[in-house]
């Protein structure tokens, strides 16, 4: 249990090894967010050129995404070019619940949990 | 008001059954004959008596059991009567039928609940819509029909079927006379002070008190939301910092939220926000995931607090 001894809000992008994405660690709250727009933008420009298989979000060691954060990740892939997609990879239960309650069925966001 | 409003809401006041159905079949009838959207939003039981009493019409009405759907009142504006009007034809009246206060309502539920039939007149004034609510008269107590005739612009007494203007018609007293400081935490319940640098300590410090105090899986995800939006909503509106407990309660686990903001807007928190739009979700969100949300403000600060069941 942290009872106030943990430090600040942490996140840190890097590039997927061997396929067109990125992989994020720690969290997306109001600390972060300049690291996940960052990192969102970088998506929608690589993710432009990706077809088949979409540009991966590897979020499997993302620990939390609050609303602003989901909220910042719908407003990317709106940015996407039309057939073009980012693909959560693994996305923590919290942000798969945000976005279903607000961006149900977004055409350029696709969940993986495998 | 003025009486050019198109957006019309009654009370319905009624006794028993044959008044209850009388009432609401009329409405519902009325609005299928005139090709409205019709929903009916009503506890289990009722609900269970309008789709008998519709026979084949039932199903071209949105039916929901208001229990569930608007459990917690300050979820019924966005998630049930602005997700149905919304969705329908611009050009048409939408007919509502909702009935957010039943008997079984608890004095900790009361305040919301009167606070949200006061809102449904800002939320609404403006729009071609009808919203009837019933009341039962033989089994809510005095204050609560006393109540309705101020959140109310117009009443139907029971056994008429003409609505009349309400004289004490007054949404916005209603609204501030529920806007009571909310009773202190239990005592023993360590409060949890944060800034900005500590909004993910006091993520963490709740999740931890919710798993302790028995929230699992999508309900302590919901907490950790929870906790995210109002302790941000602190620090980006509320005055920079602000105190967070959490703690056990008839059922809940309960997540309360204080700081030195005032919250200005009425209707905060009860707005569909169109998809494409990025911000202004926080409180929506608590609304949408807690079985209850009460709140006070004022001059002395905001206290908020968002009751979830395990």
């Amino acid at each position: 249990m942290e009872r106030g001894t943990e430090t600040a809000a942490a996140l840190t992008v890097c590039p997927l090894p061997g396929a067109p994405g990125l992989k994020a660690t720690g969290e997306v709250s109001l600390g972060t967010y300049g690291v996940w727009e960052a990192a969102l933008d970088r998506a929608v420009r690589e993710g432009a050129d990706v077809c088949c298989g979409g540009y991966v979000l590897e979020l499997s060691a993302l620990t939390f995404v609050d609303v602003g954060g989901a909220g910042a990740l719908a407003a990317a892939a709106r940015r996407m070019p039309a057939g073009r997609r980012i693909v959560l990879h693994r996305p923590p239960p919290a942000l798969c619940r945000v976005l279903e309650m607000f961006w149900p069925d977004h055409p350029a966001i696709e969940v993986s949990k495998s | 008001m003025s009486a050019a409003d198109p957006f019309v809401h009654p009370a319905l006041f009624y006794r028993g059954e044959s008044e209850y159905l009388a009432g609401t079949l009329s409405f519902v009838r009325a609005g299928l004959a005139a090709g409205e959207p019709v929903a009916v939003a009503v506890p289990g039981e009722n609900l269970d008596l309008i789709r008998d009493g519709l026979g084949d019409e039932a199903a071209a009405v949105r039916l929901l059991d208001m229990r569930e759907a608007g459990r917690n009142p300050g979820r019924i504006i966005p998630g049930v009567l602005r997700a149905f009007a919304d969705a329908q034809p611009a050009d048409r009246r939408v007919r509502i039928i909702g009935e957010p206060i039943w008997a079984g309502r608890s004095s900790t539920e009361y305040p919301a609940c009167a606070q949200h039939e006061a809102l449904i007149n800002a939320a609404f004034r403006g729009r071609p819509v009808t919203i009837l609510c019933p009341y039962d008269v033989d089994r809510l107590d005095e204050r609560v029909l006393a109540d309705a005739h101020a959140t109310h612009p117009t009443v139907i007494p029971t056994g008429s079927t003409e609505a009349l203007d309400s004289p004490a018609y007054a949404p916005d007293e209603v609204v501030a006379r529920y806007n009571v400081p909310l009773p202190a935490a239990p005592s023993g319940v360590p409060p949890f002070a944060f800034t900005a640098d500590a909004l993910s300590p006091a993520r963490h410090h709740a999740v931890a008190e919710g798993q302790r105090l028995g929230l699992t899986g999508v309900r302590l995800d919901d907490l950790a939301l929870v906790t995210a939006e109002l302790t941000t909503n602190s620090v980006v509106h509320g005055g920079g910092s602000g105190t967070l407990r959490v703690w056990a309660e008839g059922g809940y686990v309960v997540c309360e939220v204080r700081d030195s903001g005032r919250l200005t807007d009425p209707l905060a928190g009860r707005r569909p926000v169109p998809r494409d739009r990025r911000g202004g979700r926080g409180l929506l969100l608590v609304n949408l995931v807690s079985d209850l949300v009460r709140m006070h403000t004022g001059d002395e600060g905001t206290a908020v607090r968002a009751y979830l069941s395990a």
